[in-house]
This record gives structure tokens, sequence and C-alpha cells, in this order.
């Protein structure tokens, strides 16, 4: 009879989970290194736990979800929970360091628009609304990080989608955790790949197959920012949710104005194909689609 | 026909379809999701004892509310008490549910602390004057679930059991057709609850993990029937108006060999009065149909899902006036009607597909109701009396997975 730490998403060395939320697969590598399978397994799933609730108060699809109820009640103060509270308070934080390109509320034109905050409340302007698609699946990963290490986890791997990241500790073999970044290769050179030691990373990039269709937008313009490349932001553990709103803003060619927080994080970025600062946007108009 | 539930008894099933038959267009507009807002000239204190994953939901819900500030929590296990203030930096932290309760400046507790330590902080919030929201089944033994009881028939504050069917609007609503003639007589019901998951809390030392992994301690746990049964089995009370007259159950390890005795896979048969018979399984080992619960009757089937319902009509069924507004999902050979509050003003709106799934979590409206009894003085949506019934069906279904033996629930059972 199978085990659960002897699943097909199991190998003998760690506990593995995946769950879908925010549109992307979320996965997490866990090495036994200490731990008894079933105590890592509970504390994993724990983590699993905490992002599918997140997905459940933050989608834009979901009627159900908080984000809903922000939008529904535009123009009004809505509470929000602690976690809520500090995904949108970083939104409006990469708002003001991406010079406008990035931001996760936006009125009818597709342009970006500040939110009020007050401790614990969110008000958005009237016929706003909200997509914190940017930046969710950063934060939920620094958040589940957060969660592991409560319970005393000193390695594990997790990522949302492919394109944000989270690495605790060390991997297999006492090395940094590997990570290759797929496309960032220059004139037939070799993809680099990045170590990940008690670090984030995140990437944004629009395959050229998904354009007109584009999940970068530039909400400077309200259209699909010009997206020729991708970007990729490596910084200290507990900083993907910024790593995400980063990189989209070097995706599409915007500056981010560093201050102390973003020097303390450490950034290291790579940028392929980004031909301009500041890019107006292509001539096309936004189209957002259900991701 | 026996009716155990003295709220229900006043109104026989064929009374009340009199009574609603000539109005049945307007059942499917009068409960509403846009509920009138709390009245509340100060927010109310509250603090919550066990913060547990189950607790930490009740963070984040409480923070939505306007009427509330969430101002301390409690827990033994220092772990927890850490993450959970990280989540409530404005909350005090105290080491044990008395601590926070003696230590004044509550209104109301929200008492998540395991199943089987329950009783003692819902007696001392009592006996502190303050409005309790006991998570549900609120007790282990029918001892303790009947000593909550009756300490809050004993109290003139608001105590409610965290039930929550009974205050989720989808419910509301397909109970409204559930009572009139739309499904008719019940013929069978079916329940399940599904999650692939260990079921275990993180803990590595065994102090911790005997204190957190009470779940799989069959000393205090009630199971999967107990835990997760028990709110499904009250979906059919509710809905029946009757509690059922004898349990058979079974269950076994299929999945999670970690030494663990619980079985992380259950099933139970139950007789609810006439013969109805309602069929329930829960698995750790599978997610497939994840949670739901289906009434079959003899002119349709309701089926429930916690945030969405539909409705599944038989062919010779009688057509109603409202069908013409009604959303469909096909379901492989089968078509739902969509079960949406406010149906026939959002139909008017062109926005009838607006109104699939709650706008809330099923949590919050448990909340919401809680507050609303304690504000506003309507009856909360589970009371203490009902939380026991509940509870005592959830400890019998428990009791034969157990044992594998039959169980009688004696009226003596269900009686405060």
């Amino acid at each position: 009879m199978p085990r659960p730490s002897d699943g097909p998403g199991d190998r003998t060395d760690s506990i593995r989970l995946a769950t879908a939320a925010m549109g992307a697969r979320f996965e997490m590598v866990l090495p036994l290194t200490g731990w008894r399978p079933e105590d890592l397994r509970a504390v994993g799933e724990d983590a699993v736990a905490l992002i599918e609730g997140l997905h459940r108060r933050w989608s834009r699809f979901d009627r159900a979800s908080l984000v809903s109820a922000i939008v529904r009640d535009a123009g009004q103060r809505v509470r929000v929970d602690s976690e809520t509270y500090r995904l949108l308070t970083l939104a409006e934080t990469a708002r003001e360091r991406s010079g406008g390109a990035f931001a996760a509320a936006y009125g009818e034109d597709g342009r970006g628009v500040a939110m009020e905050l007050t401790p614990g409340a969110v008000r958005l302007p009237q016929s706003a609304s909200l997509d914190v698609g940017g930046i969710a699946k950063g934060v939920a990963l620094d958040l589940a990080a957060e969660r592991l290490q409560d319970e005393g986890v000193e390695r594990a791997f997790l990522h949302g989608g492919a394109s944000s990241a989270a690495a605790i500790g060390l991997g297999p073999g006492d090395a940094p955790w590997r990570v290759r970044l797929a496309g960032f290769g220059v004139d037939g050179a070799p993809e680099p790949d990045v170590e990940l030691k008690d670090a984030c990373l995140s990437v944004s990039m629009v395959h050229p197959a998904e354009r007109g269709a584009a999940h970068v937008i530039d909400r400077r313009t309200g259209l699909i920012g010009r997206v020729d490349g991708a970007a990729a932001c490596v910084g200290r553990l507990g900083g993907a949710g910024l790593a995400d709103a980063r990189a989209t803003a070097l995706a599409i060619g915007a500056g981010w104005k560093d201050t102390e927080e973003d020097h303390e994080i450490a950034w290291t970025t790579w940028t392929v194909g980004v031909t301009s600062d500041a890019a107006p946007g292509s001539a096309e108009p936004a189209r957002e689609t259900a991701r | 026909m026996t009716d155990q539930d003295g709220s229900e008894s006043a109104m026989s099933r064929r009374g009340f379809i009199a009574q609603s038959a000539g109005a049945l267009t307007a059942v499917a507009i009068a409960p509403t999701l846009v509920r009138a807002g709390l009245t509340s000239a100060e927010p109310l204190r509250v603090g919550i004892a066990g913060v547990g994953r189950r607790g930490r939901a009740l963070i984040a819900e409480l923070q939505t509310f306007d009427e509330v500030t969430l101002v301390a929590i409690a827990d033994s296990d220092a772990r927890r008490l850490t993450s959970a203030k990280r989540r409530a930096p404005d909350a005090q932290a105290f080491e044990s549910a008395e601590a926070m309760i003696d230590s004044g400046g509550l209104d109301a507790v929200f008492v998540a602390t395991p199943t089987h330590l329950h009783r003692a902080p819902v007696e001392r919030a009592l006996s502190a004057a303050l409005h309790v929201y006991c998570e549900a089944p609120i007790a282990h033994t029918r001892e303790d679930a009947r000593a909550i009881a009756r300490a809050a028939r004993a109290s003139d504050k608001v105590v409610q059991a965290g039930f929550l069917a009974r205050s989720n609007p989808v419910y509301e609503l397909a109970r409204t057709f559930y009572r009139s003639d739309a499904v008719r007589d019940p013929a069978t019901l079916r329940a399940q609850h599904h999650a692939k998951t260990s079921w275990r809390t993180p803990a590595r030392d065994p102090a911790r993990d005997k204190a957190l992994n009470w779940r799989l301690d069959p000393e205090v746990s009630l199971g999967l029937a107990g835990e997760w049964g028990g709110h499904q089995f009250d979906v059919f009370h509710w809905y029946l108006g009757q509690y059922p007259e004898r349990v058979r159950g079974g269950g076994a390890v299929r999945l999670h060999e970690d030494g663990r005795t619980t079985p992380d896979t259950v099933w139970c048969q139950m007789d609810f009065p006439g013969g109805v018979p309602m069929l329930w399984d829960g698995t750790l080992a599978n997610s497939y149909g994840q949670r739901y619960e289906v009434l079959h009757g003899t002119n349709a089937a309701i089926k429930l899902g916690w945030s969405h319902g539909w409705m599944f009509k038989e062919a010779d069924a009688p057509t109603q006036g409202w069908e013409v507004y009604a959303n469909r999902q096909q379901f492989h050979r089968d078509e739902g009607i969509t079960l949406i509050a406010d149906a026939t003003q959002l139909a008017s709106q062109g926005k009838l597909q607006d109104g699939v799934g709650l706008p809330h979590d099923s949590l919050w409206y448990g909340i919401e109701s809680f507050l609303r009894a304690i504000l506003e003085g309507s009856t909360p949506s589970c009371t203490p009396d009902e939380g026991f019934r509940a509870t005592s069906v959830a400890i019998a279904a428990a009791d034969a997975v157990r044992t594998g033996e039959t169980i009688d629930i004696t009226p003596e059972m269900l009686k405060v």
C-alpha cells in the first residue's frame, strides 16, 4: 500500500507538495534533513493551506474573494485582513517605485490609480478595478516561507507558476538551490543559472504566443507594455512580492526608484531584449484574460 | 413523523407547503445576500481562544468586520501564538484561554481550541458574562456538550455553535425550496467530504505532537465522522427537521500509515425517521468531489457544495414560474438549476450569472450571524441546543465508526 511519503510527488529524500492557485501551479520541495516525513508533510500542508486560503481571498475571478468585495464596494472603505493589507501596501509601494508602470488598482481607462490605505482598510476609487495578480504569487510565497520557518523548516524551495520562487537555506548536496533562467541566454550564450540561498526570484516575460493577451500591462498608459524581452530579479528571502513588481516594471522598460529597502534586499537583476526606457506601450489596448 | 427539534415542530411540512405554495416565485427572491449593515456604537472587543488553522481563519474573517476589534488571542502553543500575533499585531497574546478571559476587556470570545477542550473556556467565558461563539462539534463527549448547552441556557449572553450550514445563504435558499413542494418527499440523502491531506498539525517534539495532533488521538478525537461529518449531518437535521434514529459505520487507514489508529477513510449509514437512509463517507486519501450534500426527493434533487447549490428536477415534476429566469449548468447528462439568491432581481438586470456563488466565505456568515445576535438581538443561526443535538449525532457516528456496531440514537441522547 502506498504511503504519503512514497506518493508520486515524493522522493525518499524530500517531501513534495503542489496545489493549483492564482492561475498557476505552486510546488514546494522540502528536504527531509532531520525531519520525520509525516511531520514535514504536515508543515508543508499547512503552507499549502495558507496559499489556498490566500487564493480564495485574492482571486478577482471568485465572487467570494475579498478582492471582489473591494471592487464591488469601490468608493467605500473596506476592512481587510492583515495579509491582504500587506499585499495592498506592497502594491502601493510598487506603484510608487515603478513610477506608475506597475499598479494593482486601475481605472476604466486601464491606467493605474492610487488606493487609499488606512490601517486594516482600503478604499478603491469609484469605478476602479483591482488586479493583484502581478504580485500575489510572490506575496503568497513570502507568507508561505514565513509559515515554514515558523515551524522550524531550514531548507525548502517553493515556486508559483515557475515565475516566482523562494528558497530557504541550502538545497541538495548542501549547495544553494540552482535555477536556470530559461530564455535569458543572449547571442547564443548559455542560459544563466542562478544560485539561491535564503533568496527570492521573480521572472517576468511574455511568451510570443501570448502577445496581445498579455498579463504585463503598463499602467502608466493602460496599454500592453512593450515587452520584447524579459527581466528577472533575485533578492533576499521575503521580497518575492516586491520582486514580482520589480521584474514586471523592468520587463516593460520602466524604471525603479531604489530605496533603503531595495538596498537591503540586495537585488540582482537580469534583463533581456528590453529595448526602451519608459516605454509608452503598444498601440493595442490591453486585453486581460483569466489566468 | 418524529420531529425531535422543537424549533421545527411548530410547523409541519405540509403546513409549510400550504403557506408558501402560493408565493413560490417570491421564495426565489426572498433570501438575500445583500444584508443590512450591522449597527454598533462601539466595536465589540473580541478574543480568540485557540489560534491553530481554524483560529487563523477566524482572525482573517474578523478583521473584515467594522463591528469588531480583535483585542486578544490565546494559545498554549508558543509557536502558534507567535504566528498568529504576526497576523493580529494589535491583539494581546495570552498563553491560555483562561488568562485571556480573566484579564477582562472582552465582550465576546470565539472558542477554537481542540474540540475536547471547548468546555472550560466556554463555561469560563459565560461566567465572565461574555458572548460565546463555539466551534463545532461543540464537544467530544455528550457530557461536555450538554454542560455547554446548559451553561448557555443559564446565561443571558449569546451563544452560537459553529455549524455553518445554518448561516450559509445558499443553504438557507435551498432549504426554502426543500421545504416547499419543489423537492417533494425525501428518498435518500448522501454526502461526502474528501480531501487528500494528512490531517496532521506540524509538531516535531512528542509533547507538542500529543497536544496539537489531537485529531489523530482516539482518546479525544471524534475522527472524520465527528469532526467533518457532523457538519454535514446537521444539514440534513436542519432540512428535514428530524434527527436520525440509528447509525452504522466503519473505517480504515487507507493511505496515511504513519502509526495512526484513527481511520483516514470512514463511512456512515444513518436511518432517518420514515426509513430515509443517509450515506456519508469521508477520506483523507482522495480529494475527488471534495465536500457536498445531496437530498434526493421524488420531484427533484438538491446538491449543496457550500458556496454553490443546484436543483436537478425530475422530468415529470411540475414547472414553476420562476424557472424561466433560471441559470442552468450541465453536469455530464444532468442539467442543474443554479440556486441563486436575488435571482429575479439579477435576472431583470441581465446579471444572473453574477449571482452564482457566495460573496463571502461561509465562516464570514457564521460570524455575521453571531454579531447580529449580539447587536440586534436576533436568534443565532445555530443555538446551543441545536449545537448540542448535532454534536450528539456526531458523537454517535464516531462511536459507530470506532466500534463497528449499530448505535441507536435515542431521544435521551438528544435531550439537553
